[in-house]
């Protein structure tokens, strides 16, 4: 195990400046062109450039690579390609507005790499129970995984920060879990996509200076997908997602199909003269997770935010909880 | 509300565990024989088929449960 030290500081020391000194070049690069969205959610008319997806799979590809110098495993390779396959699927979503379909269906491809490269298991663990060996249905969960862990980090980018900021604290929880685990290995791969976050974050936060955009929603959530599959906690990243899942599965069930928020015509969402967040009346609009939040009265996006990050860290705690348990038979 | 969305995420924690331990008690020994080369096949195709029923009686108790937490808020 201390042979791995060396490599998990120089990975995540560099996962970190990679993105924290790209970010403000791209943000300069991006108000050049013009490349920017409204913020909705602030008072004036304020512009803030996407997306950050470049800088973000920047800090991934060459953190994960000089890992993959000190030692060559299939499982660094995966989580790259994957990574990238999601990140290009998600600036081309950036770049040209695609249907609700595209996503879910396009990311199928970014587990490819995954299957390809043979790192994967056949057995699912649960805690407490063990596992089950189900080798055909496996393939599917792989396909399936992706896309899901993908598009719901990707729903949840609705705040200033709020993506970076709950990537944070579920990818920690999750390499927290893989050292409980004994799975050393890739808790020094898992633990670039926390700093990489974190480092995004510091641009990303209230008040935003840039949006990570689906090129970085995707490549997040996509990265934490493949890690979650290679390092056999398929369970234990879905309880420390569940905020995220929570907030996909209200939105699913209110608007019975998948469909792109741009495409919604009611707002779930509404402002009051302070500028504060409430939550609408409107039947139409979909059930949130930050509508709920915003059900027992107003608040300002702040602490919206800070009550998303609460929920991330007692589902992370929840996850932790599951990863000791999954040590213990019953 | 905001004490009632711990509620559920802890009532997910509770139902993915409980849904692990059905999953392993049930999919986990069951094997299927006389079929030669497609027993395998057979016994993955009813595992699948087994998990899917698993997954939606998962998402309907779920459904119910988010009805039952957030009652009138959910449409306020």
């Amino acid at each position: 195990m201390t042979e791995l030290i060396t490599p998990a500081i120089i990975s995540c020391i560099v996962a970190f400046f990679t993105v924290y000194l790209t970010t403000p070049h791209l943000i300069k690069f991006l108000q050049k062109r013009n490349f920017s969205v409204k913020d909705v959610n602030k008072k004036n008319q304020v512009m803030v450039v996407r997306p950050g997806g470049p800088s973000i799979i920047a800090g991934i590809v060459v953190s994960e690579i000089i890992l993959f110098i000190f030692y060559q495993a299939n499982e660094i390779l995966a989580i790259v390609a994957t990574s990238f396959i999601a990140f290009v699927i998600g600036y081309v979503d950036d770049r040209k507005v695609m249907g609700g379909w595209f996503k879910p269906i396009a990311l199928v491809m970014a587990a490819i790499p995954i299957l390809l490269l043979g790192s994967h298991d056949s057995n699912l663990t649960f805690p407490l129970f063990g596992s089950v060996h189900i080798p055909i249905l496996y393939l599917g969960i792989i396909l399936v995984m992706i896309p899901i862990t993908g598009n719901t980090i990707n729903s949840i980018d609705v705040l200033n920060g709020v993506a970076s900021g709950f990537m944070i604290i579920a990818s920690f929880s999750l390499s927290i879990a893989l050292f409980i685990l004994q799975n050393y290995e890739m808790v020094i791969i898992s633990l670039p996509l926390g700093f990489v976050s974190l480092a995004f974050y510091k641009y990303h936060k209230i008040p935003s200076k840039i949006f990570p955009g689906d090129s970085g929603a995707l490549t997040l959530g996509a990265m934490y997908g493949a890690i979650a599959i290679l390092g056999h906690v398929e369970i234990i990243a879905a309880i420390a997602l569940l905020p995220a899942v929570i907030n996909s599965f209200l939105f699913l069930s209110s608007m019975k199909r998948i469909v792109e928020h741009r495409q919604i015509k009611g707002k779930p969402v509404d402002h009051t003269e302070d500028f504060k967040l409430k939550a609408t009346n409107d039947q139409t609009a979909p059930v949130t997770l930050v509508r709920l939040i915003l059900a027992s009265g107003p608040l300002s996006e702040k602490e919206v935010g800070y009550m998303i990050f609460k929920l991330a860290i007692f589902s992370g705690f929840l996850a932790i909880l599951s990863a000791f348990m999954t040590g213990v038979s019953i | 509300m905001r004490t009632e969305l711990f509620g559920f995420l802890f009532a997910m924690w509770i139902l993915i565990i409980l849904g692990g331990g059905i999953l392993v008690v049930i999919l986990g020994p069951l094997s299927i024989t006389g079929y030669g080369n497609f027993n395998s096949i057979l016994t993955s195709g009813i595992k699948a088929i087994i998990a899917v029923i698993l997954v939606a009686v998962w998402i309907l108790i779920l459904s119910k449960l988010k009805n039952w937490i957030f009652r009138n808020a959910i449409k306020s």
